[in-house]
């Protein structure tokens, strides 16, 4: 205190107090930040060295320097700012998301306002070889067969357009960029300063580059919107939420009844129903393919020993959703009824006997006692669980590969599609295949979306509160 | 905190030194074969180790899985770290693998006596915009299948006479089944929507596809896909749910399937299942005006533009696609030469005949890279043809059709 | 983990619009079904030729159910009895037992629902023929399941698929050796169960536990020095799928090098958040929770351009890598809530004592934090054990799949899709996560919610 009110600190040096308010919070960031940034690249030019020195060396010491290179700046930095210690316990969890989340992330983000995809990769074109001659010290001559027309230009005279040149010995290594100026008849001209041109250059490739677009991707997006983005993000929320709510339902009610101590063979009961959560996905989905084939598969079999008709599962839109949500069910009840076991065992046996004593049904029991004590170890399970299906491309994309065909729906946004894998189609699948830029686009906007998401469902669940304790 | 950063550098250093690296005087190969063709690739590569062509390299093998191969080596070969060589791809990627600018053109590595003796459609088939871009090696089409015991008497000549035949044959109740194919699957389907006048690609006046001419809602291409679905609705063929491909196999290989659409990849388990087969052609649907043509299909081996060695990699091309080699690849997995003189050798292969008469009719897949924002629609227009008896197939068609030119366009 | 010191109040009486609301729904999902019936009816065209439909099923499935109820209500009676026997004094409800009763029947079914795509892999993996499903219904000689088809026919049986797995593995002498010390491992857990079992199954002296420990500690200990010690040499086999054994190792390597490092990474990180508070905290949670929003399926090309500016592409450590950004968030959550649920007041006494912040999480916290450690792994080894979408882009060659890629290879050939393999692959393949989760089950069940019932 004496400090405080002899000379106001706002940065806390040497003090063990942090910094406070808004831009106590900002400088102790903006510090955390500068410190890594700092060891990046300390560690960079270690590397950058290193490799100079041995080529072998593979980039991956770049990790170790920059760990390396942290430990002195951290030991500093805690002299000058006592109070920073709090952040070194998050420190190696910081830095490994950064590396590995944050900047893919970042990454992605840039693509989306590009056109980068498999062909627009600043990488020449094979389809567009041409042989050359060098004749004048900007001037390069096309020679044998060879058409100005197989360069393909872009814009009209291949002006400013990016070609490469490389010579026959060369071939294998790519070659060098060169802007062109113009092209005209077979003489191609370049741009002025760019140096000397080696006379042994004998093809050139015109380089499809990545261009920056702006919006683009984003109004292509919106631009179906009706036909792809809204009707999937209405199912992706639906499935989302139903699923959540079905799974939790079942789980409670398993995990309910088998919490009766009274019931012989719970924990043969329980050790069997964990079965399911235990086999990998990967396997039980691509089972459950099988099972669930209208005339062939094991389930419309058994209902047709009832005399039942064979359903539709995987075929029909509706039933397809259905399907989806009962394998999900299979899926994900175990977890539920395990989190519902542990959940439980928390409550002590004296509260049902003193209910039971007041004379409470089995059912007013459950109402009144379990229900309301689990409600807090639930609320972040059902939370978790319901973002984890927000973006459970893994059972779309094996179950239905967001299958059937619905009429007036597009081929990349079907029935079951749910945003992420509606996402993955118009990305990766079609002719476009590998739209890196559109894929930046459309994780933007699922990121977005799902973020939305879950402010209300938190706000709604009291975690910003909880956090803030 | 410095115990973890030790450990982390500690882990990332063990388990590194487990990567692979990458040496010089190597080939890296990829290759889709597996088992029995996997072993017999392994060995062409041995053999060719010690040809003084290979000048000492050394090849490793990398099996990739056909549906993945396209991808990576799009994403990797640029960087550097691709294979230098691929067999095989389809030569329906050609095109978007050439734009990647990740295939070196072949033309200066065939030789004249070579470019002779392959089908001319097989050469077609890797010719994207005036270059050949890989090395045909086998082709493959769908014909049918059809099982003697059933069907003493062959594939019927006429369409009238061929649907008798299969509605005489089919008996749901006894699972016995006259004819079966993925009719939700195109590939398998376009024979008939050729027969009836529908195409995917029209052609420019040079010959090359014209990516704004699809004739996939035309007259011909809604009387196929009605056609397609007739088989379904109106002469009862292919009841629901019997689409499935392993149900279709397994259905085949027990003997209750007569006559069966399907490609020459099924033939290994036919004949181990020692099934009495004959191989032909669907005769010409009522209505149609050309015979069945299907899909052609011609796989290859293409080499890395980036490659850092392309001399030995461009012999161990024509190594692989000798005479020699075709035919003992057909003998060990009955894949079809497209080398004349290998079919002229193998002669009397009821196999090598059969399909070779279907490849024959086949048109090459378009191997532009339009063509994959074709088989999205066009397969979902046909999956809703084939699901109620009352579908508008015209209008259908044409709605895939939009979603096609819209998708092309866009670029 | 503290139970409430005041009991719950619970009100006698339901509100009405409790029972309403409760009501309600059960009319909302009745309707619902009746519009799927009628809908359903409306889409089906009639019986299938691959489905056997019993003469008079509607009719046995309702004389079926009448018997099943019936059975039920007798057995319980009889159950009653037994009860009233066998107690002198006080009364056993016919309704509580029927109630019981009830419940293992409706156990039963659930049992029924969960283990039989399990089933239908098993039997499939011993099919050499390649079908999940088969087409075509048996003879009338067949029981009525069987020849139905609901359960596979298990004529025909082999090995084949098994052997495709092994086909050309090598596996030196001193391997061997391994996997029998692990088996004795497993020996050793049976015989501590078998004596516990004996022993009425209470609680167990220390010296049995111990046993315990130490037998499940060579058993992992073993498996995974069988599987680490494992060479690319090994593996003289041709195909993809003789490659298995070698699928396992990798994801032994990459799953447990990741789960340690998300151990390593979320109890330091987790203990701050629970137990510090300085400026960012909240900022920095928010952060936590929020990235890991991010679709990162939709970012691979990054993580791959990432992974490959390190050198480490076609590598187990580039895995890891991928792996380990995507964990932090959750352990760390789970983490933060597990310490907020210890009490407080040890560390302040030891922080009084003059132990530093840093030496009360390690002596403290992280002693008492067992279980939860081996949780979080758990769930990173699970999670990654069989991943295979940024698997996929990061590695190419079979050499250096995960069990994830592996057994989608199988799945996915074009034409011919080796199913028979993939159930192979597939049993062995699940067996260690299902051996996983059955001797961590304590440690599944607490874990989850382990944070959530903070007092």
């Amino acid at each position: 205190m004496a400090m405080m009110t002899a000379k106001p600190d706002y940065f806390g040096i040497g003090s063990n107090k942090p910094p406070e308010g808004g831009a106590g919070v900002a400088f102790a960031i903006g510090l955390v930040l500068g410190i890594c940034a700092l060891g990046l690249l300390i560690g960079t030019i270690l590397t950058s060295a290193v490799i100079a020195a041995f080529p072998s060396v593979k980039a991956w010491i770049l990790l170790i320097f920059v760990v390396v290179a942290l430990i002195p700046l951290l030991l500093i930095a805690i002299r000058i700012f006592p109070w920073l210690i709090s952040w070194y316990y998050m420190l190696p969890a910081i830095i490994c998301l950064l590396a590995f989340t944050v900047y893919p992330i970042i990454m992605t983000f840039g693509y989306a306002f590009t056109n980068f995809n498999a062909q627009n990769n600043d990488r020449p074109d094979s389809t567009t070889e041409v042989s050359i001659k060098v004749t004048g010290a900007n001037t390069l001559e096309l020679t044998g067969d060879s058409k100005l027309e197989t360069l393909a230009c872009r814009q009209p005279g291949c002006v400013n357009e990016p070609i490469e040149l490389r010579s026959d010995a060369e071939l294998g290594r790519p070659g060098k960029t060169y802007y062109a100026l113009k092209a005209e008849g077979n003489i191609i001209t370049l741009a002025p300063n760019q140096g000397v041109l080696p006379t042994d250059y004998t093809r050139v490739r015109r380089i499809n580059p990545v261009a920056n677009i702006g919006f683009g991707n984003f109004t292509e997006i919106f631009s179906k919107s009706s036909k792809q983005l809204y009707p999937v993000l209405i199912w992706t929320v639906v499935f989302a939420l139903s699923t959540t709510l079905i799974n939790v339902i079942v789980g409670l009610l398993l995990g309910i009844l088998l919490n009766n101590k009274r019931l012989k063979f719970r924990n043969f009961y329980r050790s069997i129903l964990i079965l399911p959560w235990a086999v990998p996905g990967v396997i039980s989905i691509q089972l459950w393919v099988a099972l669930l084939n209208q005339n062939f598969g094991g389930l419309n079999r058994l209902l047709g020993l009832f005399g039942g008709l064979p359903i539709p599962w995987l075929t029909d839109p509706l039933w397809a959703k259905i399907a989806i949500l009962l394998v999900n069910l299979w899926l994900g009840f175990p977890y539920m009824m395990t989190a519902t076991l542990g959940a439980l065992s928390a409550i002590s046996d004296e509260l049902y006997e003193a209910a039971e004593m007041d004379g409470a049904t089995k059912l007013e029991q459950v109402q009144f006692i379990t229900l309301p004590m689990l409600q807090a170890a639930f609320t972040p399970i059902v939370l978790a669980t319901f973002a984890y299906n927000f973006n459970n491309f893994g059972i779309i994309y094996l179950l239905t590969r967001g299958g059937p065909a619905e009429e007036g729906r597009e081929s990349t946004a079907q029935a079951t599609d749910i945003l992420l894998s509606w996402g993955f189609n118009t990305a990766f699948t079609g002719a476009g295949a590998q739209a890196y830029g559109l894929a930046g686009a459309v994780s933007v906007i699922v990121g977005i979306l799902t973020v939305i998401i879950s402010i209300f469902n938190f706000r709604a669940a009291g975690v910003f509160k909880e956090a803030r304790k | 905190m410095k115990k973890v950063a030790a450990a982390v550098a500690a882990l990332s250093l063990a388990l590194a030194a487990g990567a692979t690296v990458q040496g010089q005087g190597k080939l890296v190969i990829w290759t889709d074969f597996a088992t029995e063709e996997l072993k017999w690739f392994s060995a062409a590569a041995d053999a060719f180790e010690k040809t003084p062509q290979a000048k000492g390299a050394k090849l490793e093998i990398v099996a990739v899985p056909l549906g993945e191969n396209r991808d990576k080596f799009i994403q990797s070969a640029p960087k550097g770290e691709g294979p230098d060589l691929i067999a095989t791809i389809p030569h329906d990627q050609i095109g978007q693998l050439a734009s990647a600018g990740v295939l070196e053109p072949m033309d200066k590595y065939l030789t004249v006596a070579f470019k002779a003796d392959v089908a001319d459609s097989s050469l077609d088939a890797f010719n994207y915009k005036g270059r050949t871009f890989g090395i045909p090696m086998w082709g493959e089409a769908v014909a049918l299948i059809y099982n003697k015991k059933l069907l003493p008497g062959g594939i019927p000549k006429t369409w009238d006479e061929f649907i008798k035949v299969a509605q005489s044959l089919t008996n749901a109740e006894k699972q016995q089944f006259g004819y079966l194919s993925p009719i939700g699957i195109q590939y398998h389907q376009h024979g008939y929507y050729r027969a009836f006048g529908g195409y995917v690609f029209g052609k420019n006046k040079d010959g090359s596809l014209n990516i704004n001419d699809i004739g996939l809602a035309n007259a011909g291409s809604v009387k196929a896909a009605q056609m397609l679905a007739d088989m379904r609705f109106k002469w009862k063929l292919i009841p629901e749910g019997a689409e499935d491909d392993q149900l279709q196999t397994d259905l085949f290989l027990k003997g209750n399937l007569a006559m069966w659409l399907n490609g020459p990849w099924k033939m290994a388990d036919i004949k181990k299942a020692k099934i009495d087969y004959g191989i032909g052609l669907p005769p010409r649907p009522t209505g149609a005006t050309q015979d069945f043509q299907p899909f052609l299909g011609v796989r290859g081996v293409v080499m890395n533009a980036y490659s850092k060695q392309k001399g030995v990699t461009s012999e161990f091309a024509k190594f692989l696609v000798s005479n020699a080699n075709q035919i003992s690849l057909n003998k060990i997995g009955g894949r079809l030469p497209i080398s004349k003189s290998a079919v002229r050798q193998l002669g009397k292969d009821p196999v090598a005949a059969g399909f070779g008469a279907a490849i024959a009719k086949g048109i090459p897949m378009p191997n532009i890279p339009e063509m994959g924002q074709v088989w999205g629609p066009w397969g979902d227009a046909q999956n809703l043809i084939i699901k109620s008896a009352n579908a508008n197939a015209a209008d259908l068609l044409a709605k895939g059709v939009d979603q096609i030119k819209a998708a092309i366009n866009k670029k | 983990m503290s139970s409430p010191s005041t009991p719950m109040q619970y009100e006698q009486r339901t509100p009405v619009w409790r029972v309403v609301l409760n009501w309600s729904i059960v009319a909302g999902v009745l309707i619902a079904l009746f519009f799927l019936w009628r809908d359903l009816s409306s889409r089906v065209k009639g019986k299938s030729f691959a489905i056997l439909y019993p003469e008079n099923a509607a009719l046995n499935t309702l004389f079926g159910l009448v018997a099943i109820v019936g059975l039920v209500c007798l057995t319980s009676y009889i159950g009653k009895m037994i009860g009233q026997a066998a107690r002198k004094h006080g009364k056993v409800s016919y309704l509580s037992v029927l109630n019981d009763q009830l419940t293992h029947v409706f156990f039963w079914f659930v049992i029924l629902f969960s283990l039989y795509p399990i089933f239908y892999v098993v039997s499939a993996s011993f099919d050499p023929l390649n079908r999940l499903t088969q087409a075509t219904l048996g003879t009338s000689e067949e029981p009525l399941l069987i020849r139905s088809r609901v359960l596979p026919s298990l004529e025909g049986l082999s090995f084949a698929n098994y052997a495709k797995l092994f086909d050309g593995v090598i596996i030196y002498q001193w391997q061997w050796l391994l996997l029998v010390i692990s088996a004795i491992g497993v020996l050793g857990i049976g015989v501590v169960w078998a004596i516990v079992q004996q022993n009425g199954g209470g609680r167990a002296d220390p010296n049995i536990n111990r046993a315990r420990v130490i037998s499940t500690w060579v058993a992992i200990l073993g498996v995974f020095a069988f599987f680490g010690t494992l060479t690319i040499d090994q593996f003289t086999g041709f195909s993809n799928s003789s490659k298995f054994l070698l699928w396992i190792r990798n994801t032994f390597l990459v799953s447990g090098a990741t789960g340690v490092l998300t151990v390593l990474l979320c109890t330091t990180t987790g203990y701050g958040l629970a137990r510090l508070r300085f400026p960012g905290r909240f900022e920095f949670l928010m952060f936590l929770i929020f990235i890991q929003m991010f679709p990162a399926l939709l970012g691979l090309v990054a993580m791959y351009e990432l992974v490959y500016r390190l050198g480490l592409t076609e590598s187990l450590p580039g895995l890891v890598i991928a792996y380990t950004g995507g964990a932090v968030s959750f352990g760390t959550w789970i983490y933060k809530g597990y310490v907020e649920s210890l009490p407080a007041s040890l560390e302040e006494a030891a922080l009084v004592d003059g132990c530093t912040r840093w030496t009360a999480f390690t002596k403290i916290v992280l002693p008492l934090s067992g279980p939860m450690m081996v949780f979080i792994f758990l769930m990173q080894f699970v999670g990654t054990y069989t991943e295979f979408l940024t698997a996929n882009v990061l590695v190419t060659g079979a050499q250096n799949w995960n069990v994830g890629v592996g057994l989608r290879s199988f799945a996915t050939g074009q034409f011919s899709v080796e199913y028979g393999t993939f159930a192979a692959a597939a049993v062995l393949g699940a067996i260690p996560i299902v051996l996983l989760y059955y001797s961590f089950q304590q440690v599944f069940i607490s874990g989850n919610t382990a944070g959530g019932e903070k007092g």
